[in-house]
């Protein structure tokens, strides 16, 4: 089973697995960020939801560029 | 979730909803009279009554201040729902009959006339209808409570105290802006804008913003920019023990929701001036210190924000936040800066730590990491210019040579961890994993600060800056707009802290280019002239070149000085390495193609060395060719001209001179550096290794050796002479024997 593809970097893959879960395990706790999975922007209100697929290319954007 | 069902309409809310903010998302539109976005529900007019059955029972709720906290069924126009609104209305009408808004929704409700009279009818169109819009906004918006109601009934108005102009009314518009009247205007600019209005209105979509979105966002209104410390520990950029590391399990009790808890207030105006509605500057009212001249005593503290909770807290190893607020307040009362402060003393905390210090040469002070109460001797000591802070308070660049003369230390090690560029303390963050960041501090006009440049996420998170032109670009643009906030005396935190609900589809939206444009109607609102995006980079480019060259004439403009401590790319001890060896293994297998698992760490620590070393160079030319300056960090004629300031006497033949030295010394430069760079880089660690590691793992060891050879050779020597000559033959031996196995 293929991992996913975080940012550029790999990341492991497990059945069930939402946009919201993977923040969490990344420790991705800004507040300002978008996510893309395959190019599609996932709505915030969706990260709870949206499962995530074996090889999915997912990138999150974090809205900061600083004080 | 809760299911809602509006005129038929069904969807599911958050509970605590109210019934007008589900009505707008299925996009109904339910009329209301007081009700603002920005600010909290009031339901005072009563024009947005609406019917709801919730669980059988019927009722008449006004719709933008009821919660929603179970299922409910709302019927907008239900003959009872209008009838209420209908009542109210025609009560309006009679005491504001000219008033367009009211005639406007009485109407829309089916009245065309009131059947009443009321005794204090008023005729003047513009009238105040006591929507409280205003009052609130000024109490609650911009939290500064000028405006206020009086009396009550017939006889209830809009104020200030004692019915007078208040002083303090820094005529910030926000009150203006939300009536819906115009009872409130902005008459008299005092800066005589060519488009006043065109300024409010630019302001007045950060005011929005900062109302509805920042409590979704970075909390500035109720935490500050301490919100950051639990961000940055997230994302490893927390500096901890001196910017070892970025991470600590004991973070979470220095964090906002600490502060927060028990320090700040909450509700109150304590922003850097008065109409600032994004008010971050968090203040901790009754604080009690218990060192120092104010002992004992109540008083209040300015924060701390995120940079004091990291400097003088987790870099700094305190996790107290007791001390990190005492640090802060005595930072403050004495005038000293906090950033310099923490960094300073991490430093010092490190050398004391490496045997380079001991409590002789502070004064009785022990100063290992964590040491709080002793920081704060120190701090004392700083202010009263006496005992070991007259050494701390001249600032680190001054700290590196009295150690490294005195007391014999390794200037190596004291470059490497000591955290400074041109003379400046590092501000709060970890910037081993973003080379861009690394020149973000590194080539900063005034030292080591991120307020040209803050490129961690885009660089280390995003991975958007993939190149080192990528980086160059970044390192451009990103400093010139934020030198723009200072030349027109604006602060840069409403420019990307709060961030439009639709930022994230924008083309570049790490510019927010919503803002950008808010920034250039600021600009052309004030001086009449119009101007783009474009225009504003422009301005920034003449102004911080012209810096350059000033620092090149007060001897800081080369690339030398835009050198950086080696701790701010890489690990210097082995700890530092091992606590993300899997990290830097990994680069060493992936970018340099070297296999880790046959190497020593000391052999893995120098690639690694070199490596990010070498990268930082790289960085240097592609942002020196991207601002039009030479590969020595100098503006080129070419790009003044194109500036339109070199005309400015003397400037020609000074960048003629920065320009001609780094060739003449290039030459001599290349012959050293075939034998002196590679011989540098590879010993250097072997040094270390040689010096440092074991003074790391024995501190005591290292102590020792510290102790005999320049402080006793200097004072003994002068007395006793013959013993610590030879131990300056052995330092001077070192050397080439270093140089001899390099080659």
């Amino acid at each position: 089973m293929s991992d996913l593809l975080v940012n550029g970097d790999p990341h492991p893959f497990r059945d069930g697995l939402t946009v919201a879960d993977l923040l969490d395990q990344k420790k991705y706790s800004f507040p300002l960020k978008t996510v893309f999975v395959n190019g599609a922007r996932i709505p915030k209100d969706e990260w709870p939801t949206h499962v995530l697929h074996a090889g999915d290319v997912v990138d999150v954007l974090h809205m900061m560029s600083g004080g | 979730m809760i299911q809602v069902t509006i005129d038929g309409k069904k969807t599911e809310v958050e509970p605590g909803t109210t019934i007008m903010a589900a009505a707008r998302k299925l996009g109904i539109g339910i009329p209301t009279l007081c009700h603002n976005e920005m600010l909290e529900p009031y339901g005072a007019c009563r024009v947005c009554s609406v019917e709801i059955d919730e669980g059988g029972r019927h009722k008449v709720v006004t719709s933008c201040n009821y919660p929603i906290q179970r299922p409910v069924e709302v019927f907008s126009a239900s003959p009872r729902a209008l009838a209420t609104r209908r009542v109210v209305l025609e009560m309006m009408l009679a005491r504001w009959p000219k008033v367009k808004l009211v005639s406007d929704l009485a109407r829309a409700a089916g009245v065309e006339s009131s059947r009443l009279t009321h005794p204090q009818s008023d005729p003047n169109p513009n009238a105040c209808i006591l929507c409280g819009r205003c009052v609130r906004m000024c109490q609650d918006g911009v939290l500064h409570k000028v405006l206020t109601f009086e009396g009550r009934g017939p006889s209830r108005r809009v104020t200030m105290a004692f019915d007078e102009i208040a002083p303090d009314c820094v005529g910030c518009g926000a009150c203006a802006a939300v009536c819906p009247t115009g009872a409130i205007v902005m008459e008299d600019d005092p800066n005589h804008p060519a488009d006043g209005q065109r300024i409010r209105r630019a302001g007045m979509v950060i005011t929005r913003e900062m109302l509805t979105l920042d409590k979704h966002q970075n909390r500035m209104r109720e935490v500050g920019t301490a919100t950051l410390v639990k961000v940055m520990n997230d994302y490893d950029l927390l500096p901890v023990n001196n910017y070892k590391f970025g991470s600590h399990a004991e973070a979470n009790k220095i964090d906002d929701r600490v502060l927060k808890t028990r320090y700040f207030g909450q509700g109150k105006f304590d922003g850097c001036y008065l109409g600032c509605d994004m008010n971050c500057c968090k203040v901790a009212e009754g604080f009690v210190p218990r060192t120092g001249p104010k002992r004992g005593r109540f008083v209040v503290v300015d924060g701390p924000e995120y940079e004091t909770a990291g400097g003088c807290g987790s870099n700094m190893g305190i996790f107290d936040p007791h001390w990190i607020l005492e640090i802060n307040f005595y930072c403050d009362h004495y005038g000293i800066d906090s950033i310099s402060f923490g960094t300073c003393m991490a430093f010092v905390m490190e050398c004391y730590e490496a045997g380079i210090l001991d409590k002789k040469r502070t004064g009785g002070l022990e100063l290992p990491f964590g040491a709080a109460e002793a920081s704060l001797t120190v701090l004392h000591q700083m202010a009263e210019g006496n005992g070991f802070g007259l050494v701390v308070g001249q600032g680190i660049r001054r700290m590196k040579k009295k150690f490294a003369m005195e007391y014999d230390a390794d200037p190596e090690f004291l470059r490497d961890i000591g955290m400074e560029s041109k003379g400046l303390e590092y501000s709060e963050y970890v910037t081993k994993e973003s080379l861009a960041q690394q020149g973000g501090y590194g080539i900063a006009l005034k030292g080591a600060q991120h307020d040209e440049a803050w490129l961690i996420f885009m660089d280390m998170v995003n991975k958007q800056l993939p190149t080192f032109e990528d980086k160059a670009e970044a390192l451009h643009y990103f400093p010139m707009w934020r030198t723009w906030f200072g030349l027109n005396g604006l602060c840069k935190l409403p420019w990307n802290d709060i961030e439009p609900a639709d930022n994230a589809e924008s083309d570049e939206p790490q510019k927010v280019p919503l803002h950008v444009k808010g920034y250039c109607d600021f600009f052309s609102g004030m001086t009449g002239r119009e101007v783009g995006p474009d225009d504003l980079i422009n301005m920034s480019e003449r102004v911080y070149n012209f810096q350059r060259v000033f620092n090149l004439r007060q001897g800081f403009g080369t690339r030398e000085h835009d050198a950086i401590p080696y701790r701010s790319a890489g690990p210097v001890t082995e700890e530092e390495y091992l606590s993300r060896e899997e990290r830097y293994d990994k680069q060493l297998k992936e970018e340099l193609g070297l296999d880790p698992a046959g190497m020593s760490l000391t052999e893995k620590m120098t690639a690694t060395r070199r490596y990010r070393e070498e990268r930082y160079q790289k960085l240097l030319d592609a942002v020196y060719k991207r601002r039009g300056w030479t590969k020595n960090g100098v503006p080129t004629l070419k790009k003044i001209q194109e500036l339109g300031f070199d005309q400015v006497e003397g400037l020609v033949e000074l960048l003629e001179q920065a320009t001609a030295k780094p060739e003449t010394t290039k030459k001599s430069a290349k012959k050293k550096a075939a034998k002196k760079k590679p011989a540098k880089r590879k010993p250097a660690v072997k040094k270390k290794a040689a010096k440092k590691k074991p003074a790391k793992r024995k501190p005591a060891v290292r102590k020792k050796a510290a102790k005999k050879k320049p402080a006793k050779r200097k004072t003994a020597a002068k007395k006793k002479a013959t013993k610590k000559k030879p131990a300056k033959r052995k330092t001077a031996k070192k050397k080439p024997s270093r140089k001899r196995t390099k080659s």
